[in-house]
């Protein structure tokens, strides 16, 4: 696939990341995910890895982590209450994006 | 309650005003920002959709957070500066830096040291940022860090940034925040967020004697 000059736009700065680039845009936007835990961390990591670009299917799932499942990966993050499960999600969505991105765990 | 304000309800500003929601926090918001949403700020700043571009972002936010946030949030569309300051932050017990923007970065600090308030920095860049809390007379400001002499570093547009990262900034500046807060915060911690290792580093600073706003204690 070939990015539109508004997609281009609209993920530049993903795109210029050197971890991410071109190719990996168009791999987040051909991945699709499931993400599984407790709101309201669930929704708002889907959000993330919408916004960048994945097809993301929300799952319920365990209280006290949240977990990402997609091209033949997994990753998952302890959550602790408070502020600290904002910044697991952050990390968590980071490290999905940046396997995905650079096709850990995909084929081709 | 203390009324907060975001200087800049961008990837950091807005990720920190989404988790003061999902904190079921209770504190008066001013949200201040000039800037219009731009769908280039989508993927970083998902809080805006695709029906935001062109409304300015202060105004977009406060409306998100009337979804069920239990205190009052006021929007003001305007770029914070030296001259207008004490009025956008009349009323402010604390500032939640969420601009990258050098000169208002300096004003809010400016402000804090005037009236001895609080102030929590934040930044991302790339797949890194940085927090602190900083408190005048307390530690070190950001002229002891950085410089006095430091001009504007590069911006998103121009090296990059993933969104996540930007949560993770602010998930670490609300941590600042609640221990600043129940005065479990001891001493001055600069918060190092690695986004690609998924990890913080803590530096933490001994107070050598800040001297860049010493006229003004």
């Amino acid at each position: 696939m070939s990015l539109s000059d508004e997609l281009i736009d609209q993920y530049s700065r993903q795109i210029l990341l050197p971890e991410v680039d071109y190719q990996g845009q168009e791999r987040l936007l051909q991945a699709q995910v499931e993400v599984a835990g407790p709101e309201p961390w669930r929704s708002w990591l889907a959000r993330y890895l919408r916004a960048a670009g994945v097809a993301v299917r929300e799952l319920t799932g365990p209280t006290d982590q949240l977990t990402v499942e997609g091209g033949g990966r997994r990753w998952q993050r302890a959550l602790t209450p408070g502020p600290a499960a904002l910044t697991a999600l952050g990390y968590l969505g980071a490290a999905v994006l940046l396997d995905l991105a650079q096709g850990e765990g995909a084929q081709g | 309650m203390s009324r907060l304000a975001v200087v800049g309800v961008g990837a950091t500003g807005g990720a920190l005003l989404a988790g003061l929601h999902a904190l079921g926090a209770t504190e008066p918001l001013r949200l201040i920002d000039p800037d219009r949403v731009e769908r280039s700020n989508l993927p970083r700043q998902p809080w805006f959709e695709a029906a935001d571009i062109g409304r300015p972002k202060a105004e977009v936010m406060a409306e998100r957070l009337s979804h069920g946030y239990r205190g009052q949030v006021e929007p003001a569309v305007a770029r914070l500066s030296e001259e207008n300051c004490d009025q956008l932050l009349d009323e402010v017990a604390l500032v939640f830096d969420g601009t990258d923007n050098w000169p208002v970065r300096e004003a809010i600090q400016a402000w804090a040291a005037r009236h001895q308030k609080a102030w929590i920095y934040m930044s991302v860049l790339g797949l890194s940022g940085m927090t602190a809390l900083f408190r005048p007379g307390e530690g070190p400001c950001l002229y002891c860090l950085f410089g006095a002499t430091i001009q504007q570093g590069p911006h998103c547009f121009e090296a990059g940034v993933l969104g996540p990262v930007a949560a993770a900034v602010a998930g670490e500046a609300l941590d600042l925040y609640q221990r600043w807060g129940s005065g479990a915060l001891e001493g001055f911690e600069l918060r190092l967020i690695d986004g690609a290792g998924g990890r913080t580093e803590v530096i933490r600073g001994r107070d050598r004697g800040c001297t860049h706003f010493v006229s003004l204690r």
